[in-house]
């Protein structure tokens, strides 16, 4: 065993995670009372969203996470932000995690752009007193003008998403998860945060995590990629050459018709 | 753990499917005090600044609450003979509300918050705890304003009782908490909790010394139903409520036997509403 003396960010193994979907999940007390005097039938299905994954991330490293509709990716990135509980295997993080929201998400309406911006940074991990080391950083990366002190149900879409964005980028956790919600506001909004995930990219301490199906963008942004299938690592590497084995098998659709729904 | 000094400079985090032992939950939760911070002002601040009443209405509803009953109770019924029968009334009112309001904003506390229960990791019993937090801050501050009311306009005799207040109220929380607890898991699984427990509220007015003193319904029921009666944790909070503040009925706060057991069910209530939550919060993120 090699003692370096910097520890992988994340270290999965043997990770697995099973879901029972019962069909017959009474809903209600009502339909639950109504069950207690039928004959039991146990119309439950379980199926291994993962199955067995083992794999360790440097930090430093930005890691592209794709594979088909119901390949288990979002499953993965549950375990690694904790959400989840692994039915089997352990995952052993090293450092602050954050997920990216999708955006706007644990925003309150009648609350003002500031109150939101420090209510979202606890949710995220920060404390008080981090948020407001970072306020007028993230004032200034929202771009909201006056509209910062009045409630955030006066907003336009784009406002909140750029609000959102702004609170997120500036946690600075030490491992980001980022599933499916890049590509949002105008363009040149785009490419300001882009120019952001690149400065977290550039850092050597910080360790990504991205899910897409967006190809191209996993392309750009991964330096390895992770190819998943029915729960399974396909395949695990360079991020140019799984993209290439990738494609060869699921052509550009990306899988999207070839869903999981088994 | 040959490289655990390495390991101790990091923040580490390990997990599987082992559950946290209490001490680890603990600290957890503990380092969750900035979120249930900010999650208990967001819900005061909507709900004292929702709209520009919000402040006034909230002040205004235990008022209105007990004017009316006031004045339809007071001229209807021989509780005519209560002195200061408003008073007693806010001795009532204001307790039933808090744990009314905690329980059913339970409910949705999980559904509401879905959003962030879906995508970020916290310990979930800060949802509960938020609202119970911010209900009982509610409390204290009516609670003032009724005592300020009390002692400044009608002057009933100040009585040493007063001081047993916080107690009665320390375990009436964790009632409150409790019903927090179970309220908000058990509406997740089943959605219609809610309505039955709105339902389950209006019945239990009646049957709760809101609107009568329990001495009435001593005078009444027979020996061994009105200490089941007085099983219920809530009318013995209101009792006890009216003894230290009124110096009124048969439940002085550190003798009496009800003490011990409405404490107890309290307590047990807790144990029992965080015992459900625990062993179901990991579904909550499937749930909602």
């Amino acid at each position: 065993m090699a003692r370096a003396s910097i520890p992988p960010a994340i270290v999965v193994r043997d990770l697995r995670k099973r879901f029972v979907v019962s069909r017959d999940r009474p809903e209600s007390l009502k339909s639950a009372a109504v069950q207690l005097f039928r004959r039991r039938t146990h119309h439950s299905e379980a199926f291994w969203a993962l199955d067995g994954v083992s794999f360790e991330v440097e930090r430093g490293e930005v890691l592209g996470l794709i594979g088909p509709n119901g390949s288990g990716k979002s499953t993965l990135l549950g375990l690694l932000s904790r959400i989840l509980r692994p039915t089997g295997g352990t995952v052993e993080v090293c450092g602050r995690v954050c997920t990216l929201l999708e955006l706007g998400a644990g925003f309150h309406p009648e609350l003002t752009g500031i109150e939101n911006i420090y209510l979202n940074g606890v949710i995220l991990g920060l404390s008080r007193s981090e948020v407001s080391e970072r306020i007028e950083s993230i004032v200034a990366f929202a771009e909201l003008g006056d509209f910062i002190e009045s409630p955030v149900r006066t907003y336009s879409s784009g406002m909140v998403t750029r609000l959102g964005f702004a609170v997120a980028v500036h946690v600075e956790p030490d491992i980001l998860l980022i599933d499916e919600v890049l590509a949002v506001g105008d363009e040149r909004f785009t490419r300001k945060c882009y120019a952001k995930m690149n400065e977290f990219r550039a850092d050597p301490r910080r360790t990504l995590i991205l899910v897409s199906h967006d190809l191209e963008a996993v392309g750009a942004l991964c330096t390895r990629v992770m190819w998943l299938e029915r729960g399974r690592i396909v395949e695990l590497g360079e991020a140019s050459d799984v993209l290439e084995h990738y494609l060869a098998k699921h052509g550009d659709g990306g899988g999207e018709h070839q869903a999981g729904a088994q | 753990m040959a490289n655990g000094a390495v390991r101790a400079a990091q923040a580490m985090a390990y997990y599987s499917r082992r559950s946290m032992s209490m001490r680890e939950h603990i600290r957890e939760l503990w380092a969750a005090r900035e979120l249930l911070r900010a999650l208990v002002r967001r819900d005061l601040r909507v709900r004292y600044r929702g709209s520009y009443f919000g402040f006034a209405i909230s002040i205004l509803v235990p008022i209105v609450q007990v004017a009316v009953l006031t004045v339809v109770f007071k001229r209807m019924t021989r509780f005519s003979s209560i002195e200061n029968y408003s008073a007693h009334l806010f001795c009532g009112t204001l307790p039933w509300s808090f744990i009314y309001l905690t329980s059913v904003e339970s409910c949705n506390c999980i559904l509401k918050n879905r959003d962030i229960v879906k995508k970020v990791y916290f310990p979930r019993e800060v949802l509960p705890l938020s609202v119970m937090l911010g209900n009982l801050i509610h409390l204290g501050f009516t609670m003032l304003l009724f005592l300020l009311y009390l002692f400044v306009v009608v002057r009933p005799p100040v009585l040493w009782t007063l001081v047993w207040l916080p107690v009665i109220f320390f375990f009436f929380a964790a009632l409150a908490l409790g019903l927090s607890f179970l309220f908000s898991v058990a509406n997740t699984l089943l959605r219609d909790v809610e309505y039955l427990l709105s339902f389950a509220f209006t019945l239990g007015f009646f049957v709760t010394p809101i609107l009568y003193p329990a001495g009435v319904v001593k005078q009444n029921l027979a020996e061994p139903y009105f200490t089941i009666y007085m099983l219920n944790p809530v009318a013995v909070a209101i009792e006890q409520t009216r003894f230290a503040i009124l110096g009124a009925g048969d439940f002085p706060p550190p003798t009496s036997a009800q003490l011990a057991a409405g404490a107890a069910t309290c307590v047990l209530a807790l144990a029992a509403g965080y015992a459900v939550f625990r062993r179901l919060q990991w579904r909550l993120p499937e749930l909602v």
